[in-house]
């Protein structure tokens, strides 16, 4: 028998407890890892910092209601807006109606692109390296697209490739040539698919309308005025908009991901709380069970110390393998997290989560830190009672 | 000089019982003398609550005398640290309860390793010493068995070994044979007498039993905190 014999001995004493204690703490470490890893890629996913000086402008009856397309000039017009470029919300399906295969596609003025949303680099879709050069290509094909590098990646597409949009909402398919790659590190997503607002307008039959305009002012101090501006020129007409900065356009998001980041830290302190309790109390109960076993072992020789040792080894075994199956659960399933998303609103949010490594590793730490931690003052105090006391405690 | 493995001189305990103005001093030992041989065996005999239980304490380092004087073999144990008496007690004392108190999570053998997992010992050699003290009991053929697989008497037994695996100088009992029926009683008393003749272990035994306190070679009686009586019996009793 060795010392890790003998503690494992111990540990499997109680089964139940030892296995209730272990999926407890491997449950909350699962959840802080998750919970996490959830939390980082929320953070860093594209917020809308970048976008401060867009504004959308809509009509004012609802966003699926049209605009004319001189809409654009006119807003253009205006002395403080840098840029305006018209966008279509095509809505089509990529291959099949699954979820996961789901995309943003948006129409421009491949002209204005770029200086409307400059936050989007141009990137080489295989590498990710800076590759300006490349928006040239997508300018000059008017049924190319300038895809969200994400979606390169997600979809296995290369430079070239020709794509079939099926249309929902217009009773025509988008064939569209890959020409593109871009990402955003803020400021705008990554799950959206640019192409010409020419090329859908002449599928249409050039109707002549537009879904929204995007416009970027020159500067940020004068989104108030151009939002009153755009209004009132459009007031009164058969087309009435409804101007707002891309912020509040997406305010409901917004404001959601700040619930959403309050809300999982909530849960992420609650739940390592509550690992703390679930530890401290099972040590405390074993070793106060304990307390008449352990006076015969240091009436046999054993000293304080080594009793305390081979005590924090039981907690921090314990610990650290139920940390250890809560690390590999939220490790094994970001994938199915991520997947099962794609159905749903989440989506949005969990496209392209995975958990970084630091993740779970800081998460068997904090596990056993917090098991250990909140072991030690049961297993001083047994350790440290007098053996005639601990004696006469009944076993 | 004299040649007394245990030399106690005027030892007194005192509990105190109960906390802040309630507290009461409760005197359990009263400078109390004895001295005890290598090689002897006692057997401590006397009423409930006077005191056996707190000298065999004492005596093994255990517990520690509010005042008197304490050697085992030449060393003062009361001057010993918490660790040191610790270790003191590991290589020189083996302690046998009333109730066994065997780990019920470890087999025979293991019970018995268990204070050899103190010494320097490997695993090999220990595993020698677990062997031949589960022989001396007439154990060796459950080593592998859990202390819910034994007999009272054979729990004992075990608890014996596992005192003696250390070969210490001294083995203490604190009525060894009080939880037991009268036949596996008596091979306790017969184990014990055994490694006093055989082994020359010194043993000193609480018992409440005149029968089991027969087979020492010395009666001590206790009362009140202060020895009553002395009687060293004929070497020819058995
Ligand atoms: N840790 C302690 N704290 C307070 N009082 C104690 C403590 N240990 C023993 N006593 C008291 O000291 C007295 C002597 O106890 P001890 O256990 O030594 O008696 P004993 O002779 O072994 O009795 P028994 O035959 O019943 O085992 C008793 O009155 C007991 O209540
Ligand atoms: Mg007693």
């Amino acid at each position: 028998m060795s010392y890790l014999g003998f503690v494992l001995a111990n540990l499997l004493r109680n089964r139940r407890r030892s296995i209730l204690t272990l999926l407890s703490l491997a449950l909350s470490v699962f959840l802080i890892s998750t919970l996490e890893g959830l939390l980082q890629h929320v953070q860093n996913s594209p917020r809308m910092t970048g976008s401060e000086r867009r504004v959308i402008v809509r009509r004012r009856t609802s966003l699926q209601d049209r605009l004319p397309e001189h809409y654009v000039d006119k807003v253009r017009a205006i002395p403080s807006v840098e840029a305006a470029t018209p966008m279509l919300w095509f809505g089509g399906l990529y291959k099949n109606t699954k979820p996961e295969n789901f995309f943003g596609q948006l129409s421009c003025d491949p002209d204005l692109f770029r200086q409307i949303v400059p936050e989007a680099e141009v990137v080489d879709p295989k590498t990710g390296e800076p590759r300006p050069e490349l928006y040239e290509e997508f300018r000059k094909d008017r049924s190319g697209a300038i895809a969200a590098r994400d979606l390169f990646v997600k979809f296995g597409w290369k430079l070239g490739d020709k794509i079939t949009l099926i249309g929902t909402i217009y009773p025509v398919n988008m064939e569209l040539t890959l020409r593109a790659a871009y990402h955003a590190k803020q400021g705008t997503d990554n799950q959206t698919l640019y192409y010409h607002h020419k090329y859908i307008d002449e599928l249409l039959g050039r109707p002549g309308l537009i879904g929204v305009v995007s416009a970027r002012a020159k500067n940020v101090d004068d989104i108030p005025a151009i939002i009153e501006q755009v209004d009132a020129k459009f007031a009164n007409s058969e087309f009435e908009t409804l101007t707002e900065t891309e912020r509040a356009f997406q305010a409901g998001f917004v404001q959601m991901l700040g619930n959403i980041e309050f809300f999982l830290r909530a849960i992420a302190t609650a739940v390592a709380f509550a690992m703390l309790m679930v530890a401290a109390n099972t040590t405390a109960m074993a070793a106060r069970e304990r307390a008449h076993e352990i006076a015969v072992m240091k009436a046999i020789g054993f000293t304080p110390a080594r009793t305390l040792a081979l005590l924090l080894m039981e907690a921090t075994l314990l610990c650290t393998i139920g940390a250890a199956v809560g690390a590999f659960l939220a490790w094994a399933t970001q994938g199915v997290l991520e997947a099962a998303s794609q159905a749903s609103v989440m989506s949005f949010f969990l496209s392209g989560y995975s958990l970084a490594p630091w993740i779970p590793v800081a998460g068997i730490a904090i596990g056993v830190l917090v098991g250990v931690a909140s072991s030690l003052g049961p297993c001083w105090r047994v350790a440290q009672l007098p053996i005639v006391v601990g004696l006469r405690r009944t076993a | 000089m004299s040649d007394a493995l245990v030399q106690i001189r005027s030892l007194e305990k005192t509990y105190t019982r109960g906390s802040g103005r309630d507290a009461q001093a409760v005197h359990v030992l009263q400078g109390l003398s004895l001295q005890v041989h290598k090689g002897d065996f006692v057997a401590l005999m006397g009423p409930s609550g006077s005191g056996k239980t707190t000298l065999l304490n004492l005596i093994a380092g255990i517990d520690r005398p509010t005042a008197g004087e304490l050697m085992v073999d030449g060393l003062d144990i009361t001057r010993l640290s918490e660790s040191e008496l610790a270790r003191w007690r590991a290589s020189s004392v083996g302690f046998i309860f009333q109730l066994y108190n065997l780990i019920p999570v470890l087999t025979a053998a293991e019970n018995v390793e268990l204070p050899l997992l103190l010494t320097k010992l490997g695993k090999r050699e220990r595993r020698e010493h677990v062997q031949t003290a589960l022989s001396v009991v007439g154990l060796a053929d459950r080593m592998g068995h859990y202390p819910r697989q034994l007999s009272g008497g054979q729990e004992q037994r075990v608890a014996i070994a596992r005192a003696i695996v250390t070969d210490p100088l001294l083995l203490l009992a604190d009525e060894p044979t009080g939880d037991l029926d009268k036949a596996s009683g008596e091979e306790i008393l017969e184990l014990l007498s055994r490694l006093n003749r055989e082994f020359g272990k010194t043993i000193l035994m609480v018992t409440h039993d005149p029968h089991a306190a027969e087979r020492a070679k010395r009666l001590v009686r206790l009362e009140k905190g202060v020895l009553v009586s002395d009687d060293v019996k004929a070497p020819a009793s058995r």
